[in-house]
């Protein structure tokens, strides 16, 4: 019966309204802890989201895909240092971060499989370096302080939840809009075969570069809140090669390659690290290891794809038990 | 100079790996409608030549062009845009794409011109998988298609791209004899009434005598002959490049 709620259109437009009503009320109604707790989801749903239109759509896995988040906080912490409005400063980390993609992208995104992984770590290396050394302006090894807004706590929690929120439903339409369009079966034909793609008449350096783009900007928008919000940041911190590594895992988790499975890859992660993990800390990492090889071992395609299978399979064993 | 009516003219043309000449010096002229069979041993280069024309190959040396604009140093998107289509001796299918939708790709790329909508090519993919019989088949997801379908799905890909030259590399391999003739009417079909340059390399003797026009022929690199299939079957360096020096002493002092 589940499975009759998911495909009726109208349900389902009826669904998703009321999961958008409810997240927008919600933060009237609970304590900011669980606010922060909901906008730090969404963040690493947003995240995710980014990550996938590489690993999912287009094939390519970008390790170091962080270097944007920590490209997005340091640019808009260093604008809103000098005076500079925060949708400005954010949009000028979006710049920097299109500039870096066209720049590294073009001979970076000719390496294929794990190399193409190898330098994505290695750009993220190399410009969180830049940024821990250039101290007079980004605070070097001393972090970076953002303007604080001038309000009181719980009205400053819920503006960020709004921000990243919206930043997320932003993720999610983007990706749909992808999926269905041109750009979008180039994409997939890059993933599926390089050289037919080429074959059929596809640019494959600018449509690789172009998705890549967009992970990009994506990602810089979430640095820029996410540093606005903490209103401190670090290279350590805003660099951190592992937020790249647990938003892959939370992709792979939900499933790649689907609109909702990253979404609910961080969903579940980020719920289990809050309620569970928080109680062992210095066995986190070790916790993160243990889930990615069962994941690995027992939902490759990710928690979407499997549901989808266990549904298709109801739907015959339903067909037979009618016949 | 070139005739007015040349579609694709390749001159002197060179691949060397090393100290191999995988393609060595080869000139030709194919004009507007032909049909054109590529034939040659195993490794006499004609997949290498595909692949220089094509552009996913940079010569050594030579020249290559395609309605009288030079292509030799193209990229395979950009010829694929100004109208020539391949297919792959190994099957390219996009895994994890429907039949529908590797047909699909092919239609909304490309030779240039008015992008298609998506609905449009959806349309132009199920014209095309009509024309190859698979249009049956168009659900199903490439893992599940046996050999000769991959060999239709890569043919119906290509015709989506609406190409003016088609170069197939052994579409033909791996099919039964009912099956070839089905392929042989289509490729005649394609150019006689969709007015298709095609030049096809083929390994099935019977079929390329059957619907060539002309053909050309490689061995070691080389282009040893070239002619009508009468002259090609007649022609003493071919049969020696096929069945081997000594057969056709044998042949000589066995008058």
């Amino acid at each position: 019966m589940l499975r009759q709620l998911f495909e009726n259109k109208k349900i389902r437009i009826i669904g998703i309204s009321a999961i958008v009503l409810f997240l927008m009320g919600i933060p009237w109604l609970i304590t900011g802890y669980w606010v922060r707790l909901l906008t730090s989801i969404f963040m690493y749903a947003t995240l995710s989201k980014a990550i996938d239109l590489m690993i999912g759509y287009l094939g390519y896995v970008p390790f170091g895909n962080v270097v944007f988040f920590g490209l997005g906080a340091y640019t808009t912490g260093i604008a809103m240092s000098h005076g500079i409005p925060f949708p400005l400063a954010m949009v000028m980390g979006a710049l920097i971060s299109i500039m870096v993609c066209i720049f590294i992208g073009v001979p970076v995104l000719r390496l294929r499989g794990h190399y193409f992984a190898v330098a994505t770590v290695g750009l993220n290396g190399a410009i969180m370096a830049i940024a821990l050394n250039a101290t007079a302006l980004t605070g070097g090894a001393m972090g970076l302080t953002f303007p604080v807004l001038p309000a009181p706590p719980e009205i400053i929690y819920r503006y960020f939840y709004y921000m990243m929120f919206a930043l997320m439903v932003a993720a999610i339409i983007v990706s749909i809009i992808i999926v269905k369009s041109r750009f979008g079966y180039a994409v997939r034909s890059i993933k599926a075969n390089e050289e037919a793609a080429r074959a059929l008449g596809i640019n494959t350096t600018v449509t690789k570069t172009a998705i890549w783009i967009i992970s990009a900007i994506i990602t810089s928008i979430a640095g820029a809140i996410y540093g606005f919000w903490m209103s401190y940041i670090s290279t350590m911190d805003v660099f951190n090669i592992m937020i790249g590594v647990t938003c892959i895992l939370m992709t792979l988790l939900g499933g790649a390659g689907t609109i909702i499975g990253p979404i609910l890859g961080a969903l579940i992660f980020q719920f289990l690290s809050e309620m569970v993990w928080s109680q062992f800390l210095e066995f986190h990492l070790g916790i993160l290891g243990v889930i990615t090889i069962l994941v690995i071992f027992f939902i490759p395609g990710g928690l979407v794809a499997s549901l989808k299978e266990s549904f298709t399979r109801a739907k015959v064993q339903h067909k037979e038990a009618g016949s | 100079m070139k005739e007015n009516n040349a579609e694709l003219v390749v001159k002197t043309l060179s691949k060397h790996f090393g100290a191999l000449r995988a393609v060595d010096e080869v000139s030709f002229e194919v004009k507007r409608g032909e049909l054109v069979g590529l034939i040659g041993p195993n490794g006499a280069g004609k997949t290498t030549l595909l692949n220089l024309i094509t552009g996913f190959l940079s010569k050594t040396k030579g020249e290559v062009f395609f309605q009288e604009r030079d292509i030799t140093s193209t990229t395979p998107d950009r010829v694929a845009k100004i109208g020539i289509a391949r297919t792959f001796q190994i099957t390219k299918p996009l895994v994890g794409m429907t039949v529908e939708e590797n047909v699909m790709a092919g239609a909304l790329f490309g030779r240039a011109g008015r992008p298609r909508s998506i609905e449009e090519a959806r349309k132009k993919a199920r014209e095309c998988l009509e024309l190859t019989g698979m249009l049956d088949k168009k659900d199903l997801s490439v893992g599940q298609l046996t050999i000769p379908d991959m060999k239709r799905l890569e043919l119906s890909r290509a015709m989506a791209t609406d190409p003016h030259l088609l170069l197939l590399d052994e579409v033909m391999a791996g099919l039964r004899p009912t099956e070839i003739d089905e392929a042989l009417s289509l490729i005649k079909k394609l150019n006689e009434t969709m007015n298709i340059t095609i030049i096809f390399i083929e390994h099935v003797m019977r079929a390329v005598m059957s619907i060539s026009q002309r053909i050309i022929v490689l061995d070691h690199g080389k282009k040893i002959a070239e002619g009508s299939p009468e002259d090609i079957a007649r022609n003493p360096l071919v049969i020696e490049a096929y069945l081997g020096k000594k057969y056709m002493e044998r042949r000589k002092s066995n008058g």
